[in-house]
């Protein structure tokens, strides 16, 4: 009987340790595994005029790639991680598809670019927001990074305070400059539970 | 001698089993593609596609806020009588645009449906190794299939998943 409970207690322990996220990475190993594509962080949403890749990030990723060379005190990287903390941040990457390559319509697009620039520094915050526990959140960050012409992408990253107990996220983004409604990333609370944990040593 | 002529015969047996079992192998599998046709209801799928539904909500939404101006403008016109005056411009004009609006939302609701689905389409088939995925319409696009060959379900699940999760 003793040898039963002691194998089913056993068999528990291993299933509970399975289960929980239990592993603790290093910072750039931390980083390695937000952004490999395997572990359903980076959504991609392929349109017929643009493409759209979305990145939770945390805080943890954040402070990682911040303080990535080392140079830096432990102290200063759990002031840092204390201060990114309770929010959630999300990179949104927006690439156009060109289907049309003549000189026209790449000026088109050209004369174009400052309405462009406009919107997603003005407007798109408006447009972007996260579902979380029911409650429909507006961000709390937002901020565009304007590559002024040289790259054929254009990249956003937006935060939210959200409710840490219930991560269940589901990002919305009306992007009105492309014309592509409800653009959409869900996480699962059972994918954002299962994050490894950041260890610093 | 004999011996060997048995182990001859032997090597050949064998032989002509492998031969067999991959040419059933193969039939099986032209078999198989064969089957690897379906259909899907149309009406039911973009009814069921929540982007559709989004859509919906959100144009219902403007749609309200016009239909608001229009009983207003309603009640202004009941309370000044039968006379002819700038309300009836303002009453027609926003019925105008409320019809306007209607119609405009639900071509652009259908272009965008349209757009966002035919990528997960060919998603689906490209997955399911389909060779040929039917539209039925009920306009006699399709007159006859076999109910085994419905993919309506399927297709609904598949197109909702990716919309909803993003990829």
């Amino acid at each position: 009987m003793k040898k039963v409970i002691s194998s089913i207690s056993l068999l528990i322990t291993f299933l509970w340790c399975s289960c929980s996220s239990m592993t603790a990475l290093a910072p750039d190993a931390y980083v390695r595994y937000m952004d490999d594509p395997a572990n359903d962080l980076i959504r991609t949403i392929k349109l017929k005029t643009a493409t759209y890749t979305i990145h939770l990030i945390t805080p943890e990723y954040i402070a990682s790639k911040e303080f990535s060379d080392g140079s830096d005190s432990i102290k200063n990287f759990e002031k840092r991680l204390r201060d990114l903390e309770g929010v959630i941040y999300f990179y949104i990457n927006i690439q156009k598809n060109n289907t049309d390559n003549s000189v026209a319509a790449g000026m088109a697009e050209k004369s174009k670019a400052e309405q462009m620039v406009m919107y997603y520094e003005a407007d798109a915050a408006k447009d972007i927001y996260l579902l979380n526990n029911n409650n429909q959140l507006s961000p709390a960050i937002y901020h565009y990074e304007d590559n002024y012409g040289l790259a054929a992408y254009n990249k956003i990253i937006v935060g939210f305070h959200v409710d840490t107990k219930n991560p269940d996220y589901k990002l919305v983004f009306n992007d009105r400059y492309n014309d592509n409604p409800q653009i959409q990333a869900s996480y699962s609370s059972s994918t954002i539970k299962n994050l490894p944990q950041l260890t610093i040593k | 001698m004999s011996d060997s002529r048995f182990s001859m015969n032997r090597i050949v047996l064998v032989l002509l089993c492998i031969a067999v079992a991959g040419l059933w192998v193969y039939v099986l599998q032209g078999n198989g593609s064969k089957n690897n046709i379906g259909y899907v209801d149309v009406g039911k799928l973009t009814e069921s596609y929540n982007l559709k539904k989004d859509l919906e909500k959100q144009s219902e939404h403007d749609l309200y806020q016009i239909k608001g101006v229009i009983d207003s403008l309603k009640m202004v016109k009941k309370l000044q009588g039968d006379a002819i005056t700038k309300v009836d411009t303002q009453l027609g004009r926003a019925q105008y645009a409320f019809k306007e609006y209607y119609q405009r939302s639900n071509q652009e609701i259908t272009k965008k449906v349209w757009d966002r689905l035919n990528g997960d389409i060919e998603n689906f088939g490209k997955e399911k190794h389909l060779q040929l995925l039917l539209g039925a319409t009920g306009t006699g696009s399709l007159l006859y299939a076999d109910k085994g060959k419905d993919m309506t379900d399927a297709v609904i699940q598949y197109v909702n998943k990716k919309y909803e999760k993003g990829n």
